[in-house]
Formats: C-alpha cells, structure tokens, sequence
C-alpha cells in the first residue's frame, strides 16, 4: 500500500488514493474557473467591442497585398504645413515614442527626418479601447493616421513640426515592430559630447558596436538620415562640378592582376587557378585613361585598404573620389581646378544642405565648416615653420605626423580662419616614386596634400609621365622594374603632363559635419575588426 | 841698452788699402723664381698687359658696384639700419582679417611703399562667412603665385563678417596676440618702413598718434566723431599733409576712416587734403 500512496497513478484501472483524488479534483475546478473567466471575458471583450463607438476607425491592416489602390494622399510629415491646419489629411510615419495616460494618448510620428505630434483622447468619437490601442502599439511600428492638423500655443521642442500637431480621427498599424527593440531611436538620437562625457541627467545612451550591430535601426534616427544625405549631396556636388569642368567619368576595374601601391595593404581574392587583388586606388587606370587622350576624369568607386589600423579615421573599403587631368604648363593648373572643386563642393552644401547641417548639429555639435575663396594654398616649409614656432620640433624633410598635421590645422585656423587648406610642395622623399620632383630643388616635389579640420583628406601629385624618368625614380625608391613595368609601358607611346588625386568620399562626410568617428559616415561599416552587417 | 817701441811685432788683421768697399746686397744668390719671361717683358708683353687691363677693368666695376651699393644703402637706409623686419625661407606671410563693408584702404598704400622696397605677394580671399560675395575694385584683387616662397612678404587680406568691423592682423599665430584696429595695423607697418616711432621726434611721433587715435575713434562709435574731426582738422592745420609735407601711415589711416565711415567732409582744407591723399 505504501508503494502506491507514494507513487503516481500508472493506469486507470489502479484506484487512485484520496489525497491524489482531492489533487485531481481541485485541477478540475481551477480549469473550469479558468475557462468560465475567459469566457466571461471574451464576452465582455465581445461586449465591450459591441459597444466600441469607434471599433472601424482604429486596428492593425491586413498585409498589404496590393489588393487595392484607394484614392488617398498621403502627405509626408516634413510637407505639413500652417496652410493645411484645421484640414483633415492622411499621414504614413513610424510610431517614434507614445505616453498614454487612460484618457488621453501622445504619440509622435516619424517620417525620416520629419517628426510632428499627434494626440488622440476619449471624445464623440473615440473610444477609450482605441486609446488604449494606441497606447500599445509597439514602437517603431509603421502605422496610416488620419486627422486634423491643429496649430499650437506653446511651440513643440521635441519636434520638427513644432507649431503643429494631429488630432487623431483614425490608426491603422501598416507594419508591426517587434516589441522588444535592440535599441531605442530615442536613445541613439541624444547630443553627443565629446570624449564620451555624460551628459546631466546620465540617461541611457547607445555605444558605437551596438549601432553598428543594429545598423538598420540607427539609421533610422535623423541625424544618421541626414548624414548619408548630406553624403548623397557630396558625391553629387562632386560629380556636376567636374562635369560642368568639363571632365568624363570612368569607371575602373576593382579586381586587379598586381598591387597598385606597394604590395603591402592589399587584400588577396582567389581568382580561378591563382590570385588577384583588390584595387587600392584607381590611380594607374586614371593615369592611363589620360595616356588614351581623355584629358581629364573623374571616378567614384570602392577602394580597399588591408590596413590593420583600428583609428576613428581608417575603414578597410571607402568610397574614393578620383580625378586626374591632363595639364598645360604648370600643376597649379589642377591645384586650381580642385581647390574650385572643394570651394563648389563646400558652398553646395552650404547652400543647399542647410537641413540636414543644422538636424546632425542637434546629435553632434560643431561650428560651421569654414573655408577661403579662392582656397588657401601654403608651401610646406610654412607650415613646418609655423610648427616649429609653436614650439613643436621637427625637420622641414620629415612627413607630418597625425598630432602635428591636427596642430597645424588649429594653427591655420587661427590665423587663416578656414577649416579647408592646401599644403603644396611635400618633401620628395615622403612621397611615391612617381611623384614629379620640384625643378629647382631636387628636395621638394610638386605634391600637394589637402586638409579639413586638420585632418588630411586628398592626396595628390604632378605623376612622372616620361618612361624612362620613372624609371630612374622607381631604382632610386629601390623598386624592382619587372614588377611595376606595365605601369611604366603605358607611358612610353607618349602621355601629356598631367596631376590629379584621391579624396574619401566618408571623410568628407565626417569632417565637414564634424562627426568623430567615419563608421558614423559609412552606411555599412567594414574595418578590421567588423564585417557584418 | 834703450829699448823703444811694442814688445811684439804684429800683422795688422786685415789690410785696408782705402778705396770703395763692396758690399753684398743680398745674403744668398738664387736663380730668378720667375724665370726670364719677367726679365725680358718685350718677349710677350702684350699678354700681359691685357691681363693687367682686365684686372684692372674688374676693380673698376667693383668698386662702381660698391659705390652703386653705397647709393642704394643710402636710400633705403631707415630699414637698413636693423635687419630685414620679414623673416625669409619661409617667407613672412602678413594675414588681415577685415570686414568687407569697413575695407582697411591704408592697406592700398602700404601696399605701394612695400613694393618700392619688397618683393610683395597681395592675396585676397573671401571667407565663408560672407552670404554674398562684395564686389571690388582693382585693388583688392588675387595676385597669382606658383611659388610664394620667392617673395619676401606676403600680405594675405581676408574679407569675412567680423562683429564690430575692426581689421585684425595675425603674424605668428602660435605666439602673437593679434594686432587689432587699422591704426594699430598702420603703426605695424609704420616700423617696418621706419616712418613711425624710430626716426621721428618724439613730437612728430605724438602728433601721428593722435591723428591715428581719432581715426579709432572714427571708425569705432558715431558719437564722438564731430571732435574726432575737428582733432584732424587741427592737426592738420595749414601743413598739406597730416605730419608734415610728406603723406605718411597718419594720412592713409585718416583718408580710410573718412571714407568709409561716410563723412561728409565740408569745403575746407580738410577737403584739399582728402583729395590730396586720394591722388597719392
């Protein structure tokens, strides 16, 4: 007996003990309590559903199916203006934040770089069950509102639109978010001080890897919208303004049979049988587009640096803006042409980019980018000289070095006040082998390195265009002939005396907005460390 | 036995028989050094006297060369009596931060008296700052340079907004403060010509000063500025310029912040010597 007082029922022949019956029993009673309330509430539920004045004019759609193509605008919240106020409209945004308070429910739409505030309250028709859907709907949700534009008396900081809200008439949930987010827009959205200084009020803010790991997410903020905006109009400003220059754009091979500058910082692809390369800079098929007369190119194209240098200024794949021209007499000629090219550039997005400026300024403050016209244009012994007068040593043959480059542009601004200088004449031997050396002192050469904010952001050069020149110059950087000879071929059927050089597209970006890191300027970052997303 | 004369007999040590003695003139006979071409000039005199002749002509062209330097030294001698004031390699690149609706116009002088003495670079750059870009005459244009290096000043003038619109001059921006004021500018370069401060009285020093002292004042606030005329008016007196018969840094300051404070200048003499200083 004692065996089966202790041991569970096998079977439903075995008679069960008493206390075992009791445990059964009181299952059975709970179960049926448990589905009397749920019954009871779906019945109120149904009832209260019943009741709900309201219940068409709120809920989640059916999928989109493209099943049909209702004859509704939707206006874009950046287009709502003081004209439509007292106007009922419909408008598509993403739910940024909500605080219901039972009655009454807040919500802001987002819509890129646009947010406004809507509201809904218990009123003639608006039920309390639709207030409380809106109180719970999951963040991030893509939801259609529909409502009456009102004006307001305080003016609404938080927002963009901040003398307009929307009185909500209806919700629809087009696409639901899942509840729990990796990370709040709200927190990725806060002003970011320098050296990772909290601010006062110490709240949660969003690391760089967990950016990054959620890219798609921190891209949704504004500041991040109007950086790859404001990176869309760099590109753009660079292509009309060389274009109007009269130069062609090319478009050059990424898998390349040998390194192009040393073989050090060059990724291996496996190619069929062997190996290739990827192209570090499009440097000798620009060089050889103008060996084939086309006078003057330009490229905008992926680079690859297999550089194991974890920086806030160094990616493993950026985005170069590439142009070479051929030249008359003198490479002031191109110097010219590219300090124009960046002046055109900085005034676009001055002019015309104004927005997007100001919406970073909020996450990341910085002074406006200041710049000369015509660009300022120093010699390097200048600014070694400057250099060396702030008390900082160091010869006039050595290459800069990045806290004396970063010096030196405090220094410029100061006296110059401009953010945006050239810096002619490098030290020869700083400089690739097929830069062309000064013709009065072998020392110098006619090389020229641009900076923003102190930081470097073009390099360029007169290349040596006369075969056999260039080979002088590669034995006297002690390189091997045989393995840089096709480069030294393509000169040799005759090649005007041309310059150019190489910009980062995603340092633009970060220099002009004055960002502290470039992964905030490339939309998927690789360095070494990061591959994914 | 009487004994008379010397005890001993003696040969006299040499025997001088009276007549010239010849003597030598030289200690050590030696064969002629220069051999018997200088011995015998007839043999190929005319070599060298075209040598002679064109070492001669060479002193000649030195010392007009000394002399020329001599003259020159002379009149630019208020700047040689110290070094250049520019430092060379690199070159000393003078930068002026000025408001493009107060343009410093001294600087249209400065500029002239430099170029009699330096080799001087002008630059003109538009700053950011500036929604539109102002429209100038000749003076203020961009001088082009492939090598500025070559030059021995540069004068770098940048037109952006400046609150208050008072030019402000950097030289060393690492260690100077900057110099502030178009007087202050003017008294800067004043020095570098030697027509300020180092050669003049200590009178004519004072008189510069407070002619440049009105001139801030003119160009600084509206209020004071019927004394700060009336100072000009007085110092200039009957003189035709400022400081004496010669223009100095005292009248373009003065012809800078009349013009571009606006004033009316009535018919008087002041008005003689604005047009005085304008056709300068």
């Amino acid at each position: 007996m004692a065996d089966t007082e202790n041991t569970p029922p096998a079977g439903d022949a075995k008679p069960l003990s008493k206390s075992a019956l009791k445990k059964q029993q009181k299952e059975a009673e709970k179960a049926a309590k448990k589905a009397q309330r749920k019954a009871e509430l779906a019945e109120a539920q149904k009832q209260e559903q019943a009741d709900d004045i309201s219940k068409d004019l709120y809920g989640f759609m059916t999928m989109i199916q493209s099943t049909e193509k209702p004859d509704r605008s939707l206006i874009h919240v950046k287009d709502i203006s003081s004209g439509q106020a007292e106007q009922e409209i419909w408008v598509r945004g993403r739910l940024h934040t909500s605080r219901g308070t039972g009655r009454q429910c807040f919500i802001v739409l987002r819509d890129q770089q646009a947010t406004i505030q809507a509201l809904v309250f218990v009123g003639e028709n608006v039920s309390k069950q639709m207030v409380k859907f809106c109180t719970n709907i999951t963040k991030e949700s893509i939801v259609d509102v529909c409502g009456v534009i009102k004006t307001v008396d305080q003016p609404i900081e938080a927002c963009s639109q901040t003398n307009l809200e929307i009185h909500i008439r209806k919700i629809f949930v087009v696409s639901k978010a899942a509840p729990q987010l990796p990370l709040l827009i709200e927190d990725a959205s806060r002003p970011e001080l320098e050296d990772g200084k909290e601010d006062e009020s110490g709240r949660a803010r969003v690391n760089q890897d967990t950016r990054l790991d959620n890219r798609i997410l921190d891209l949704r903020t504004t500041t991040k919208q109007a950086i790859f905006r404001l990176q869309a109009g760099v590109c753009k400003l660079f292509r009309d303004t060389l274009t109007g220059k009269g130069f062609c754009e090319i478009h050059t091979p990424k898998i390349i049979s040998a390194a192009s500058e040393g073989g050090a910082n060059v990724f291996t692809v496996s190619y069929f049988k062997g190996n290739a390369y990827l192209a570090q800079s499009p440097q000798l098929y620009k060089q050889m587009a103008i060996a084939a007369d086309f006078g003057r190119v330009f490229t905008v194209g992926g680079v690859f640096r297999a550089e194991d240098s974890n920086t806030h200024r160094h990616l493993t794949e950026f985005v170069g803006l590439d142009l070479e021209m051929a030249f008359q007499y003198h490479y002031h000629e191109v110097l010219q042409v590219i300090g124009d090219l960046f002046i055109a550039i900085f005034k676009g997005l001055r002019d015309h980019y104004q927005t997007e400026i100001q919406t970073v300024g909020k996450q990341y403050p910085a002074e406006p980018f200041k710049f000369l016209e015509p660009s300022l244009i120093l010699q390097y012994p200048e600014a070694v000289n400057m250099l060396n007068e702030a008390g900082c040593e160091m010869a006039d043959n050595e290459d800069l070095s990045t806290p004396n480059e970063k010096l030196l542009g405090r220094l410029v601004r100061k006296k110059y006040d401009t953010d945006f200088y050239i810096l002619d004449k490098y030290p020869l031997e700083v400089r690739p082998f097929y830069t062309m050396p000064d013709p009065n002192n072998p020392k110098w050469s006619n090389s020229y390195d641009m900076f923003m904010r102190g930081e470097e952001i073009l390099s360029g050069a007169q290349r040596v265009h006369d075969p056999e020149f260039l080979t002088e110059r590669a034995k006297a950087h002690g390189i091997d002939i045989k393995t840089i000879q096709a480069y030294i071929d393509s000169f040799r059927y005759g090649c005007p005396p041309h310059a150019g050089g190489g910009i980062g597209m995603e340092r633009v970006t970060m220099l002009y907005l004055g960002l502290h890191n470039i992964r905030s300027a490339s939309l998927f970052p690789r360095d070494p460390k990061r591959l994914t997303p | 036995m009487a004994v008379s004369g010397p005890m001993y007999g003696m040969r006299p040590f040499y025997s001088f028989k009276g007549g010239a003695v010849e003597l030598p003139t030289i200690m050590y006979k030696m064969k002629n050094l220069l051999g018997n071409n200088f011995a015998s000039p007839t043999t190929n005199g005319d070599m060298v006297s075209a040598e002679l002749h064109h070492l001669e002509e060479r002193q000649l062209e030195l010392l007009k060369k000394l002399d020329r330097m001599i003259d020159g030294l002379q009149t630019i001698k208020p700047v040689s009596k110290s070094e250049s004031p520019f430092q060379t390699n690199p070159v000393t690149d003078v930068v002026i931060h000025a408001s493009p609706d107060k343009p410093p116009l001294c600087l249209k002088f400065i500029k002239c008296l430099l170029q009699k003495q330096y080799k001087v670079l002008w630059k003109v750059h538009f700053h950011s700052s500036l929604k539109k870009l102002p429209v100038f005459d000749k003076l203020w244009y961009n001088q082009e340079c492939t090598d500025r290096n070559a030059n021995e000043v540069i004068i770098t003038v940048i037109f952006k907004e400046i609150s208050g619109g008072k030019p402000v001059a950097y030289l060393r921006p690492s260690m100077d403060l900057p110099i502030e004021g178009e007087a202050n500018i003017a008294r800067f370069f004043g020095r570098i010509f030697g027509t300020y401060d180092s050669l003049q009285s200590a009178s004519a020093t004072a008189l510069t000063d407070v002619v440049l002292d009105a001139c801030d004042v003119l160009q600084s606030y509206r209020s004071d500025c019927s004394e700060a005329l009336l100072t000009l008016r007085k110092a200039l007196g009957d003189k035709s310029f400022l400081c004496g018969n010669q223009p100095s840094i005292a009248d373009f300051v003065a012809f800078s912040a009349l013009q571009t404070t606006n004033f009316k200048v009535e018919q008087d003499t002041l008005m003689q010597w604005f047009q005085r200083v304008n056709s300068e």
